[in-house]
């Protein structure tokens, strides 16, 4: 993968009081790829995503180091400051999907208002969700319903459609799978690659299952207790990890790799 | 908006809690004898200025159900004519107190912190006079009328509207779609209207029902000490204090309004109080 780095994080830190709770030297996400952290509950690995996004802020959480999206500094910005970058230029897919949509505002409608939101006149809203169903394999119909009379997979396909119409180039998820069933989890996981292949967005995608999420990453850096202990692409650490707690985690992984997904 | 007032939901619960239905229904006469009351009453002038002092104070019979009061109208009218009254003033501090509190409570329940901070201890002061007081006061400094009982009872009654959004917006904060909003770049009055208020909204549903019986009460106190409607608006509090002194030997006058009253306050906390149960998500409905 080529190009400048949609992601650049350097020496990112995160603590409550004087417990550091999350540490990452080095990240880089170009346009195109597809990074997993990986670790399991407790390790850090969602709470790193948080700060890269800048959620943490009016949290008692101390963020340090440098994350830039797009060449712009993450960490200390405002919440102002943070806006024009959210949901155009960095977007969020959550674990649990239907959670995650305002269960009073039919799909749509929330479509709508985002885009409408981000400046995108009426016209070129209807050709962009239009595209972005298509993309996401969702039926527009759908989109006349509430959060509830959808599936799971397909509500995680919804907001995965909405962080597309929206033209984020960077998309963050955080256990995209981890609510949904197994066939549902590869086919978005299956999508996920696919997207990021033919739109060139960077996805930051952080999964507890290594094996499963390995089938789709381009990079793979395995948290435990708030520190990275493995990193590499994602073929060499499947092959051959380095780390015993990585090998842990692949002998746990209820899903085993069969190659199938790339 | 099925999220809401789950429609199915209450469709079940209408066949089990028949009290509530029973409740749901006379409201629904009452409102409709109120909006047709010019085409109800027997005498439609008695109900506003029109008086008969030959007739005063006859017996409940044929031509007069409920009798006539001490000018000499029927006070059959006069009651249809009171439930307009009722209900303009119940929907108007319902309408104002539920706005001005919902809204205040989701912004201090979303922002916390010193807007939060500032907003509820204004709603706490208002909170620290009893009500009745407070309208009481409200109304001497204005001039009686059925606009100063609005205002009156309003005051005292958005607090309590505030203080449950605003527990309800501060339960709804910590929710992954508010996040979500947040995440998708919009701004926060965006994120309060579109996103906090909507969810936050049954508890006070709940509250209004089970308001309006208070507020008829309340409104029929401030009318009957004078400080409420006057002459010659119809209005049962006001009925039942021109009644009184003659309520040994013409008990109509007095009866007819005081049942009116109780039997709206009833029928909107018996709604209340079924609407209460049907979204409470911890009944479990077959």
């Amino acid at each position: 993968m080529s190009g400048d780095p949609v992601l650049d994080v350097t020496e990112l830190s995160v603590a409550y009081g004087d417990r550091t709770v999350s540490t990452i030297p080095a990240l880089t996400v170009a346009p195109g790829e597809v990074v997993a952290i990986v670790g399991e509950s407790g390790s850090g690995k969602s709470t790193a995503l948080m700060a890269i996004l800048g959620l943490l802020g009016g949290t008692a959480a101390r963020v340090e180091g440098s994350v830039r999206v797009l060449g712009t500094e993450v960490v200390g910005a405002s919440e102002k400051a943070l806006r024009p970058l959210r949901g155009s230029r960095m977007a969020l897919v959550m674990q649990s999907p239907q959670a995650s949509l305002n269960p009073t505002m039919r799909l749509g409608r929330l479509l709508r208002r985002a885009l409408k939101r981000h400046g995108v006149p009426a016209a070129e809203a209807e050709a962009r969700i239009a595209d972005a169903t298509r993309a996401v394999g969702l039926d527009e119909a759908l989109l006349q319903r509430f959060p509830h009379q959808v599936s799971g997979g397909q509500a995680q396909r919804f907001a995965i459609a909405l962080a597309v119409c929206l033209g984020a180039e960077l998309i963050a998820a955080d256990e995209p799978t981890s609510a949904l069933d197994a066939t549902v989890q590869l086919d978005v996981l299956a999508l996920v690659r696919r997207l990021a292949e033919e739109r060139g967005a960077a996805w930051l995608v952080v999964a507890h299952d290594l094996a499963l999420v390995s089938m789709i990453a381009d990079h793979v850096l395995v948290m435990r207790d708030g520190e990275v202990v493995e990193s590499g692409p994602a073929r060499t650490v499947l092959a051959d990890p380095r780390h015993e707690y990585t090998r842990a985690l692949l002998a746990a992984s209820p899903t085993l790799p069969t190659g199938g997904a790339r | 908006m099925s999220a809401v007032l789950p429609v199915a939901r209450l469709r079940s619960l209408a066949r089990r809690d028949v009290l509530a239905t029973i409740a749901a229904v006379a409201l629904a006469v009452i409102v409709l004898a109120a909006l047709l009351a010019p085409w109800l009453s027997p005498y439609p002038a008695d109900g506003t200025s029109a008086t008969h002092p030959a007739d005063s104070l006859l017996g409940p019979t044929g031509s007069h159900w409920m009798g006539t009061d001490a000018v000499g109208r029927d006070v059959l009218t006069r009651i249809l004519y009171g439930a307009r009254t009722s209900l303009l003033i119940v929907a108007a501090v319902l309408a104002i107190s539920a706005f001005a509190g919902v809204l205040l409570g989701c912004i201090a329940g979303y922002a916390g912190g010193w807007v939060g901070d500032v907003i509820m201890r204004v709603t706490d002061v208002f909170l620290a006079f009893p009500a009745l007081l407070l309208s009481l006061a409200l109304a001497v400094i204005l001039r009686p009328g059925v606009g100063t009982a609005i205002i009156a009872i309003a005051a005292t009654w958005w607090p309590w509207y505030a203080r449950l959004s605003c527990a309800a917006a501060q339960a709804v904060r910590g929710r992954a779609y508010v996040d979500s909003a947040r995440c998708l770049g919009l701004p926060r009055w965006r994120i309060v209207l579109e996103h906090v208020l909507p969810n936050s909204l049954t508890p006070v549903i709940v509250q209004l029902s089970l308001d309006a019986g208070g507020v008829i009460l309340t409104a029929a106190a401030l009318s009957y000490l004078g400080l409420g409607a006057v002459e010659p608006t119809s209005e049962w509090g006001l009925m039942v204090q021109q009644g009184q002194e003659s309520f040994t030997t013409e008990w109509w006058v007095v009866t007819f309004p005081g049942l009116a009253i109780l039997v709206t306050a009833f029928c909107f906390n018996m709604l209340g109080e079924g609407l209460r149960q049907a979204l409470d998500p911890r009944r479990v409905i077959r």
